[in-house]
């Protein structure tokens, strides 16, 4: 390292600790067996315990919001990327009559802010047109309203577009079908784009705080985000408790980016350089 | 049976019409090549057989069957892209198994015939391989074996050389032709090369803005074009074409003139009332014969005097430029030419070697009264 390049690695530094020095914060804290005042955070570790994790394991129960939003996000993302997949495919490789129609009607429901779609579809959820049912406290009405998303269609819509139209036309000479087609030759091609959506569509389903609170109203359905707003209410658990279940409320998300990194990079830079 | 047949053909993309009523039949066993210019429709023509489009109007016989509106995979054909079009996520051994394995051939018997393809093809050191780690050529012999494999009734062809460098294009087109000649499979080839086209086909169809302008083996396209453009577009170096008028002259002679040079015609055409018309005289450059010096009598004899103004030497040849009153004639002379830029020479037009066409462009029959 030599003194032209300090500067350089001072800003690095700054930056390392601005975004990382919460985490560290929170890590510290959640590992640490002291009494805390409300509001604080240790930067170093004092009496390292797994004590935090213990209690919010077994008294508060965090097991039960880790398997609702385990649920919820597991049979989601998969929804969401299946059908993000088929729309994608329909929209980039098939000249269909009001494809421009279908195209604006998807990205209109990116215009609308949760909060203002919150109540319709709460009464929606609360009486399924045609079926009449009720999916309101069940996993399933957590589900079905991300398992649309425009944002994975979108992106998955413009990789299809790359893949040439001969490899389909091949396939069609071949003898294939039009879901031999999608299954086998499309989207093999597009792996890279459907694990960066398949991490984007992970870390917004497990994110979601609006729809579980609308949905759920019991609090064995509830999931992380849910939980985390009703247990800091609880007065009587101790401040590095609730440090240690937002640590696990964050855990899954930096799990899963970290073991599909490579083809969520991937992905963003293919779009860069193709698109 | 595997003859394939186009009757009255039409296409239309949003409403511009890129096939116009075009029939052709190519008989069972025969390579008949697609030639043209760029947007002529020769690939539309293609993909309309293939039936990854499907005709406005007409109908399209693959054998006895009427195959207009039946989708690719029940026409029985297979198709070697311009692009190779493998799969990049296959093997070349999956790839070339792809179309045997939808069509439900057992594993056994498709890895037996996948095996037998690529020993005909020099494959079988890559089946293990990916798209993305072969040469050109070795891609091109994959995409080849892709169609091969399915013993399919007709085989189309798009472009496959123009991808590759030119010493590999002569090797491969030798392998296609090869092929052809071992299988006997019926084929259909596009390219817009004309020696690709001459060196391979059984027979051509030329095409132009969409209709076949001409159709006959090559001999027939290069002996007697139906017309100016086949006539231009058939042969290399292009035939020269020159402009000027057919009239009669005094002592009852067909006369091809211009404004400054005027050449006596040894055929037989009726003109209207004895009236000039328009024509074109052509002839091919390894045709043309150079003499040195100036004609003795000029317009008289089947002669144009005229002066050398470039030369360019190919290797086995040498294309000599020649200005002359009718416009500039390029001639071919072995690569010991004796011309010098600036000789006076005269190009000699063997009678037989001549072609007239008309004002409209068409081939004057030269014993015909065509013009009447």
């Amino acid at each position: 390292m030599s003194w032209r390049s300090l500067p350089r690695w001072i800003f690095y530094t700054l930056l390392l600790i601005v975004f990382v020095g919460p985490f560290w914060a929170f890590a510290v804290t959640a590992f640490s067996g002291v009494t805390l005042q409300p509001g604080r955070l240790l930067l170093w570790p004092e009496a390292l315990t797994l004590e935090n994790f213990h209690y919010a394991w077994v008294k508060s129960q965090v097991w039960r919001y880790l398997l609702n939003s385990l649920i919820v996000v597991t049979i989601g993302t998969v929804l969401q990327v299946s059908v993000s997949a088929l729309a994608a495919y329909a929209l980039a490789r098939k000249r269909f009559r009001g494809a421009a129609a279908v195209s604006l009607l998807i990205l209109s429901t990116m215009m609308l802010p949760e909060e203002v779609i919150a109540i319709p579809l709460y009464i929606v959820l609360g009486d399924l047109p045609l079926l009449n049912i009720s999916l309101l406290n069940t996993h399933a009405g957590m589900i079905l309203p991300v398992v649309g998303w425009a944002f994975s269609i979108f992106m998955l819509t413009e990789f299809m577009k790359k893949v040439p139209p001969e490899l389909e036309e091949a396939a069609r000479v071949d003898g294939a079908n039009e879901w031999q087609i999608f299954w086998v030759v499309i989207l093999p091609l597009v792996k890279p784009a459907l694990g960066s959506v398949a991490v984007f569509g992970f870390i917004m389903i497990w994110d979601q705080y609006l729809l579980p609170l609308i949905v759920a109203n019991r609090d064995d359905l509830y999931t992380l985000p849910v939980a985390l707003a009703t247990v800091r209410a609880d007065e009587t658990m101790p401040p590095a408790v609730f440090v240690a279940i937002t640590l696990i409320a964050m855990a899954p998300s930096i799990l899963i980016y970290l073991a599909m990194q490579k083809a969520f990079n991937r992905g963003l830079l293919m779009g860069a350089v193709k698109g | 049976m595997s003859a394939v047949s186009l009757r009255s053909v039409s296409k239309s993309f949003s409403g511009a019409e890129v096939i116009r009523d075009v029939s052709v039949e190519i008989a069972d066993g025969e390579f008949c090549v697609l030639v043209g210019p760029s947007g002529s429709g020769k690939s539309t023509l293609l993909r309309l057989i293939a039936g990854l489009e499907e005709p406005n109007a007409g109908e399209i016989h693959i054998g006895a069957r009427d195959v207009t509106h039946e989708p690719p995979k029940k026409r029985d054909i297979a198709m070697v892209f311009q692009s190779y079009a493998l799969y990049p996520q296959m093997t070349v051994r999956d790839n070339l198994g792809f179309g045997l394995r939808l069509a439900g051939v057992a594993r056994t018997e498709a890895a037996q015939k996948v095996e037998a393809v690529a020993e005909m093809l020099g494959l079988t050191a890559l089946l293990a391989r990916f798209p993305r780690e072969l040469s050109g050529g070795q891609r091109q012999r994959v995409a080849m074996g892709r169609a091969i494999v399915r013993k399919p009734a007709v085989f189309l062809f798009d472009e496959p050389l123009s991808n590759l460098d030119a010493a590999l294009r002569v090797q491969v087109r030798g392998e296609i032709v090869d092929m052809h000649q071992r299988l006997r499979t019926t084929a259909v080839y596009v390219t817009h090369d004309q020696v690709e086209a001459m060196s391979m086909g059984d027979r051509i169809v030329v095409l132009r803005n969409g209709q076949v302008e001409q159709t006959g083996t090559p001999h027939e396209l290069y002996q007697r074009p139906a017309n100016r453009f086949v006539a231009s577009f058939i042969g290399s170096p292009a035939m020269n074409l020159l402009e000027g008028s057919l009239s009669i002259d005094a002592e009852g002679a067909l006369t091809f003139s211009t404004g400054q040079g005027r050449v006596a015609l040894p055929f037989e055409v009726e003109l209207v009332d004895g009236v000039a018309v328009n024509a074109t005289l052509g002839l091919r450059p390894e045709h043309c014969l150079l003499r040195p010096g100036a004609s003795a009598t000029g317009a008289q004899h089947s002669a144009i005097d005229g002066k050398v103004i470039c030369l360019e030497f190919t290797g086995a040849d040498t294309l000599v430029q020649v200005a002359t009153p009718f416009g500039q004639i390029t001639a071919i002379c072995d690569d010991r030419s004796p011309w010098q830029r600036g000789d006076a020479v005269q190009v000699q037009l063997p009678h037989d070697r001549l072609h007239l066409f008309d004002a409209a462009g068409l081939r004057l029959p030269h014993s015909n009264p065509c013009l009447a």
